[in-house]
């Protein structure tokens, strides 16, 4: 484990996601907690499909993919598999750290049992973005054999679904928890976009040793 | 014993990159020369079961290359390709252990076997370096180390000397002729010297297919009487000699310069027929065929 951390979760990455969540609690104003989690969302969304789409891409651009082809495949498989918890493990840490973060803005707080609510709501949605964007873009990196046309592709994806277009999906949207009604907090309505990205991040990341050697 | 019967590869863009070629790879070290495109990269992807062949038959002790049996060749091939770039951030002996548990080798296998090549490849002390700290002589060094960790019946080496120093090149080299003993090993390169010193059977590839196969001896038995020496200090004549064959070196010497041509008949000149080198017997492969 701690040599596949230091594979996937290099300086460089550590620092460019870390920046960005910062980044996001000082640019992004808020005036209610509610709103926290709902600006949240899709940013942290946008930076796991970048984050996640060199998880096996990578090993096709260092040619390492031409050794890995003679190893173990459920090892490799396996091995994939732990860099993109990892990766996704760390985006959700700094994003419960954004998270906090956001109060620095001092917005409206509901009462402290709402406020719990809020945040575990907030990391239960920002936690199934996070899948469903990582996991999209490293499936699209390694079936397209390139880092950069899984981003481009989950971009493409992620600009319809965050758009006025997208918005008319209603609550399949992935990205449903940031238009929901914020001022209701027994709004539900989000769940079944939030449940439909969940269950597609786990799909492909339990298809992925099928990309892996088809298109690996 | 690798058998290569009528393999063609035929890329989707229409080039084809090996046409219609036959070899037999006996065990020991097999040289594999030929100039840049002639296919010597793509024979050795298909041997390593990365790329599918369009058409003919490949097979590794007696077993078919076919999708099924893929797993079972691939665990007899150690692979060192061309171009690598080991997880840079790992230190090389983390490197080597994670490739090795990849591997499905047990943890006292590739330990042993690691420190074993290590020390062979002079990469033991610096094995708590990180693999971005390494030179390219280095680089080289651990992939071939990676590419012998699971003791592979056959192993495949894509220009292994490339970037190493003399000293280097030589400790590789008997490094490979050590690993060759009961064993296939696939030495692809375009230092012509490094066959010679390594080799006792080769293949000539040119635009596909083999331009000639059998030992070093026969090779250069081919090119026989048709290197010649010749020494001058006419500088014009040099310059017309030049035009109309085939110079394998050039030299200056007290004598004044010293070149060696290949060509199929004497050339107009005061010259001698001399030993023939395998570079020459190279030369005289790649113009005048077989």
């Amino acid at each position: 484990m701690k040599k596949e951390m230091k594979i996937c979760l290099p300086p460089y990455k550590i620092g460019y996601a870390l920046a960005f969540v910062l980044i996001l609690c000082v640019i992004r104003s808020v005036v209610y907690e509610a709103e926290i989690g709902a600006a949240m969302d899709p940013l942290i969304s946008l930076l796991a499909l970048v984050f996640c789409a060199d998880t096996y891409a990578a090993e096709a651009s260092s040619g390492r993919r031409e050794i890995l082809r003679l190893a173990h495949p459920g090892k490799v498989a396996a091995a994939i598999k732990r860099r993109m918890m990892l990766k996704m493990l760390y985006l959700l840490l700094i994003a419960l750290l954004s998270y906090g973060l956001f109060h620095w803005q001092k917005p409206l707080c509901a009462s402290a049992g709402e406020g719990l609510l809020l945040w575990a709501v907030s990391v239960v949605s920002l936690a199934g973005s996070i899948l469903f964007w990582g996991g999209l873009s490293n499936a699209l990196s390694t079936l397209c054999r390139n880092m950069w046309a899984g981003i481009s592709l989950s971009f493409l994806l992620w600009m319809f679904l965050f758009s006025t277009a997208g918005q008319s999906l209603g609550n399949w949207n992935v990205l449903s928890f940031a238009f929901r009604n914020i001022g209701d907090m027994a709004d539900i309505s989000w769940l079944p976009g939030k449940i439909l990205g969940i269950g597609a991040g786990v799909a492909l990341l339990l298809l992925n040793p099928l990309m892996i050697k088809k298109r690996g | 014993m690798i058998e290569i019967r009528d393999l063609t590869v035929k890329f989707k863009n229409g080039v084809t990159a090996i046409n219609h070629a036959s070899l037999d790879i006996p065990p020991g070290i097999y040289g594999l020369l030929g100039e840049n495109g002639a296919g010597k990269t793509t024979l050795m992807r298909v041997l390593t079961t990365i790329l599918k062949p369009s058409g003919g038959s490949v097979s590794l002790d007696g077993i078919k290359y076919e999708e099924k049996n893929y797993e079972m060749i691939q665990r007899k091939i150690g692979y060192l390709p061309q171009e690598i770039d080991l997880y840079p951030m790992l230190t090389v002996r983390e490197c080597m252990e994670y490739l090795g548990e990849l591997s499905g080798l047990d943890k006292k296998t590739y330990r042993s076997r690691m420190e074993y090549y290590l020390e062979k490849t002079g990469l033991a002390d610096h094995g708590k370096k990180r693999m971005r700290q390494l030179s390219g002589g280095m680089k080289r060094r651990a992939g071939l180390v990676q590419a012998l960790l699971s003791d592979p019946r056959f192993l495949i080496v894509d220009e292994p000397t490339t970037g190493l120093d003399p000293e280097e090149r030589i400790r590789i080299r008997n490094l490979l002729v050590d690993f060759s003993r009961e064993r296939t090993v696939l030495f692809s390169t375009h230092v012509v010297e490094d066959l010679a010193a390594t080799c006792s059977r080769l293949s000539v590839m040119k635009k596909g297919e083999f331009l000639y196969s059998g030992s070093v001896k026969g090779m250069l038995e081919r090119a026989k009487d048709h290197v010649f020496l010749c020494r001058t200090d006419d500088e014009m004549l040099i310059r017309q000699l030049s035009k109309k064959y085939h110079v394998s070196s050039r030299q200056y010497t007290e004598k004044g310069m010293q070149i060696r041509l290949i060509s199929q008949e004497k050339p107009q000149a005061e010259c001698i027929p001399c030993e023939v080198t395998l570079e020459d017997a190279y030369i005289y492969m790649m113009n005048f065929g077989v």
